[in-house]
């Protein structure tokens, strides 16, 4: 049996980490927004090609930059999920400087990148939009409909193993 | 109890100590928050804890884990964790500060919602911005395809009406004529609120009399409506200065459409144009246009929307299209004048627009008269015209018949007959369009421009076209052209611009 993995999300307030989270974990969704003070630590146990696995996820408090994340909360990290809201550019413009702090300062750490509440755009408008670097393998997701969100975990997790 | 007991017991109440093995097996516990017995292993109290045992082994340092949100045994917390290693003593202390943290919630909540409501609204602001973008270039571009066969409809009205027409043939004419009109109108109307709303459109700042602009207004006015029951009366109330820097054309747009909104509206009685000015500084002017009728005046709930494109047409059906753009025009030159423009209905009837523009005060100077110079002997002028397209052709041939300013037209059909008849004849004026059957327009007037002879390079270029873009209005300009022509124009527009290039 493997450790289990760390996993912290990341973005700005208000992009649907933990929505996501609770999609993920307990299958549920709301439509309220409650702010993320802190952090909430939640744990699911999936299978990877056949292989068990347990994934501890970090739901952090939302942040402008990962410079202003608290630092102890990053220490042992196995992975990282970048959410941004594609409704908001404020949450993705700074994208190429979030993931060259990454780089550098977990440079071993695999990352994927989300473009959260795609039920709000077609699918066609989000991938012609979206085409260009850095987002070519992001995973566009809906906490509010479940869409891809079980794949987008699936990814990290085969990314650690 | 002493003040140090008091403290005690406070500091016990929200801290919690435990002793941990390498491993994360607990090897004992104050239990001053969670209960957790001994040998516990971290891995079952909670999942934060769980990652927490994996880097005991690694931990060389003192850490501190703020505002962590635990659960252990249906006690919920927010504690800031430390973890402590002293010697070969691992401690992991929580400190409850979870009334701090739930205080200073509602406050994040509300940060991060205005946050976020802010950038929506931005968000829909860039949306509304790019589809009115698009609305406007798509309106150019209709405009574009739409002036050139106006140009030619208007161009062979004007030529047949000219010609000998018995009287239902004539009045048949003028009907047509004037439906044409309207459409000119029309396409000029949704250009202007199309430049205005791109921002393209320039106000300038030039000297000019206010009282040429009302005095034309008015010959116009009572010479359109003349067969009405509705007058038009000017009140120039107290002293208003004659003249003023600003933008003449756009007051007079202003001016016009309001004038014209009121007629309109009025079947008998008055249109007034009261006029009055207030100085605001030395330098500035603010001038207050009032246009009130005597007509059946706006219902209250249409007071907010008459500003609107197309606002009339939704309360009346059976007018005409074109007449729900000239307030709309009016209110967006108001804002590009800094201006401001309000709407009420009269005490009895009607309407009434208040209009106040600021304006540069102008201290009057006479002109001195000045008598044109010439014989009044007209000389024939060669212009040669280079065009491909057969009714364009006829047209421009019927327009240049038998007129009394003695130009005389030849047509190249292409770039390459141009410069044919070039090398034989001199010009007095090249008028091009912006595409030619064989070259491009700007390349053909930079070819002229270069041309080895001066007698060619030299000679006046008009370029007449639909296009109403700006830039490559400019960028015929910049290659050598004297002048643009935008279609579509009269036959007077035509030779008063040649008369010009020509003199």
């Amino acid at each position: 049996m493997l450790h289990p993995k760390k996993v912290v999300l990341l973005g700005h307030f208000g992009v649907g980490k933990t929505s996501l989270l609770r999609r993920f974990v307990d299958e549920a969704f709301s439509e309220d927004y409650l702010v993320t003070v802190g952090v909430h630590v939640k744990k699911k146990e999936l299978l990877v090609d056949d292989h068990p696995l347990t994934l501890i996820i970090w739901d952090i408090e939302g942040n402008t930059s990962i410079e202003k994340a608290r630092d102890s909360y990053l220490i042992g990290t196995h992975g990282f999920i970048y959410v941004f809201d594609i409704t908001r550019p404020e949450t993705y413009e700074n994208i190429n400087d979030e993931f060259a702090f990454l780089g550098q300062h977990f440079p071993k750490v695999p990352i994927c990148l989300v473009g959260n509440k795609a039920d709000l755009f077609t699918k066609e408008f989000t991938e012609s939009f979206f085409k260009d670097s850095p987002f070519e393998n992001c995973h566009f997701t809906s906490a509010k409909s479940g869409n891809n969100v079980e794949a987008m975990f699936s990814d990290i997790a085969k990314k650690m193993l | 109890m002493s003040l140090s007991e008091l403290k005690k017991s406070f500091v016990n109440k929200r801290i919690q100590q435990l002793e941990v093995s390498e491993m994360g097996v607990v090897t004992s516990s104050d239990n001053a928050i969670f209960k957790i017995s001994k040998n516990t292993t971290l891995s079952s109290l909670h999942p934060f804890l769980e990652t927490t045992q994996y880097l005991l082994p690694s931990i060389t340092q003192n850490i501190t884990f703020p505002c962590v949100n635990l659960e252990i045994h249906s006690v919920k917390k927010i504690v800031d964790i430390e973890i402590l290693r002293q010697k070969e003593q691992l401690y992991i202390l929580f400190f409850d500060f979870t009334e701090h943290y739930e205080a200073s919630h509602p406050l994040v909540q509300e940060k991060n919602e205005n946050s976020i409501a802010k950038s929506k609204l931005d968000f829909e602001k860039r949306l509304l911005v790019a589809k009115a973008d698009f609305k406007n270039s798509f309106l150019s571009n209709l405009n574009h395809e739409i002036r050139n066969p106006l140009n030619n409809m208007l161009g062979f009205m004007d030529l047949l009406a000219e010609t000998k027409l018995n009287y239902d043939q004539y009045e048949t004419i003028k009907v047509i004529r004037k439906t044409g009109t309207h459409i000119k109108m029309l396409m000029e109307d949704m250009l202007d609120i199309s430049k205005i709303e791109r921002g393209i459109v320039e106000v300038k700042q030039v000297n000019f009399y206010l009282t040429s602009i009302i005095s034309s207004l008015q010959q116009h006015f009572s010479l359109k409506y003349n067969s009405t029951a509705v007058e038009l009366i000017v009140d120039i109330v107290g002293k208003v200065p004659k003249t003023f820097i600003g933008d003449p054309v756009r007051l007079n747009q202003i001016l016009f459409n309001l004038l014209e909104n009121a007629f309109r509206n009025t079947k008998e009685g008055t249109v007034t144009l009261k006029i009055f000015s207030e100085d605001t500084s030395e330098k500035m002017a603010l001038v207050h246009f009032e246009v009130s009728d005597t007509g059946t005046g706006i219902p209250e709930a249409s007071l907010d929307h008459v500003f609107e494109s197309y606002y009339q047409l939704k309360l009346e059906k059976e007018k005409p299209i074109g007449e729900g753009l000239g307030l709309k025009i009016v209110k967006d030159l108001v804002d590009l004048l800094q201006g401001n423009i309000q709407v009420s209905n009269g005490a009895e009837h009607g309407a009434i627009f208040l209009c106040s523009l600021p304006f540069e005060k102008r201290k009057s100077k006479r002109e001195k008269k000045t008598i044109k110079k010439g014989s009044g002997i007209y000389q024939s002028k060669r212009i040669l015209v280079v065009e491909d397209k057969p009714d364009n052709q006829m047209l421009l041939m019927k327009t240049f018949l038998h007129n009394d300013k003695g130009y005389v037209i030849e047509i190249a059909s292409n770039a390459e007959h141009a410069f044919d008849l070039l090398e034989n004849r001199k010009y007095d004026l090249i008028i091009s369009k912006n595409n030619l059957a064989d070259e491009d327009g700007i390349v053909f007037i930079e070819k002229l421009q270069q041309h080895p002879e001066k007698t060619v390079s030299s000679t006046p270029i008009l370029v007449a076209s639909g296009s109403t873009m700006i830039l490559e209005q400019q960028e015929f300009l910049n290659a050598g052209a004297a002048h643009f022509l935008p279609k579509p124009y009269t036959k007077k527009e035509l030779f008063k611009c040649i008369e010009k290039l020509i003199r």
